[in-house]
């Protein structure tokens, strides 16, 4: 009786031990926590994944033919927030991105704010364009697949983009604290 | 007879065009089913119709029409949500133990019982 109970044990601790031997280095690890610990306090959620992208995106400008442009590669620092047309978060943060977008180009900083309209149909992305106007440039996801690109979970979601490597994202209704906190934490990177 | 004989080649491959699609359409639905929405309580992507099932079941037919296999759709799906995103744990680290401890737990219960017994029978012979 006393053989089967410590068998039992010595397997479950054995898939465990398992479980961590097949982990990285600890000097790497360590760094990576540390990094990671730092994102959470700063109240993002870490990503740190390269992105894998290239796909054809519509300009939202209130023009009928509007330019179809190529989203690949992203160099420098980007912050791209995802949104939609019914979402009530996403209109209360228009205001605060952009003064945020108007604050870039005051200070001339190298940051490029991107909006993604997901979830809608063209024809909703531009009516919510012409009703509250951003400031900053909006695109739309031509294959309805962008979404799952970025991993996200639901709108409004901002990412920060950082030599086309995903460092974290902010879930939920963004504002200039939040977006300035996001960008001193990139420069870490 | 010509005539009647691409009459008859047109017909057959008439009846097989939708069944290739179907099959082709059933593999969709078969990976759309292992995967778990994000975004929903206990449903598959198969099952939801939200707007993120929605953008992975086009993610699923567009990597189909590639020629990527379901394995590869899979892996690439765990890549970009961890594998919480797999209706069935993986037979791996965690995983294996929640594959493992139920059976684990029934073939030691039922030792305990067969031990029990033959000691009672003991104590009472």
């Amino acid at each position: 009786m006393r053989l089967i109970f410590r068998l039992s044990y010595l397997l479950f601790f054995s898939f465990f031990f398992l479980n961590v031997s097949a982990q990285e280095p600890i000097e790497i690890k360590k760094k990576e926590m540390a990094n990671i610990s730092s994102i959470r306090e700063a109240g993002f959620i870490p990503i740190m994944k390269e992105l894998q992208i290239s796909q054809e995106m519509t300009i939202i400008d209130g023009e009928k033919n509007s330019e179809i442009i190529t989203l690949d590669k992203m160099k420098g620092l980007n912050i791209v927030n995802f949104w939609a047309s019914w979402c009530g978060p996403c209109i209360e943060e228009i205001s605060e991105l952009n003064k945020f977008q108007e604050m870039i180009l005051t200070k001339n900083l190298e940051v490029q704010l991107l909006g993604i309209n997901i979830f809608d149909k063209k024809k909703e992305a531009v009516n919510f364009y012409l009703k509250y106007k951003p400031f900053f440039k909006i695109l739309f996801d031509n294959k309805n697949t962008i979404s799952v690109k970025f991993s996200i979970m639901g709108v409004p979601e901002t990412y920060f983009v950082k030599d086309n490597k995903i460092l974290f994202k902010y879930m939920g209704k963004i504002n200039q604290d939040i977006l300035q906190r996001g960008i001193n934490e990139s420069l870490k990177y | 007879m010509k005539a009647l004989n691409i009459r008859v080649f047109l017909f057959l491959l008439f009846l097989i065009l939708p069944l290739q699609y179907s099959q082709s359409e059933d593999t969709i639905y078969e990976i759309s089913n292992e995967l778990m929405c994000p975004v929903c309580q206990g449903q598959t992507v198969a099952e939801s119709n939200s707007q993120l099932a929605i953008s992975m079941k086009e993610v699923i037919k567009i990597k189909r029409a590639e020629g990527k296999s379901k394995e590869e759709i899979l892996e690439y799906f765990v890549d970009q949500y961890g594998d919480t995103i797999l209706a069935k744990p993986p037979l791996k680290g965690f995983g294996l133990i929640l594959w493992i401890t139920p059976p684990l737990i029934l073939v030691i219960s039922i030792l305990f019982w067969i031990l029990r017994i033959r000691r009672n029978r003991k104590d009472a012979g």
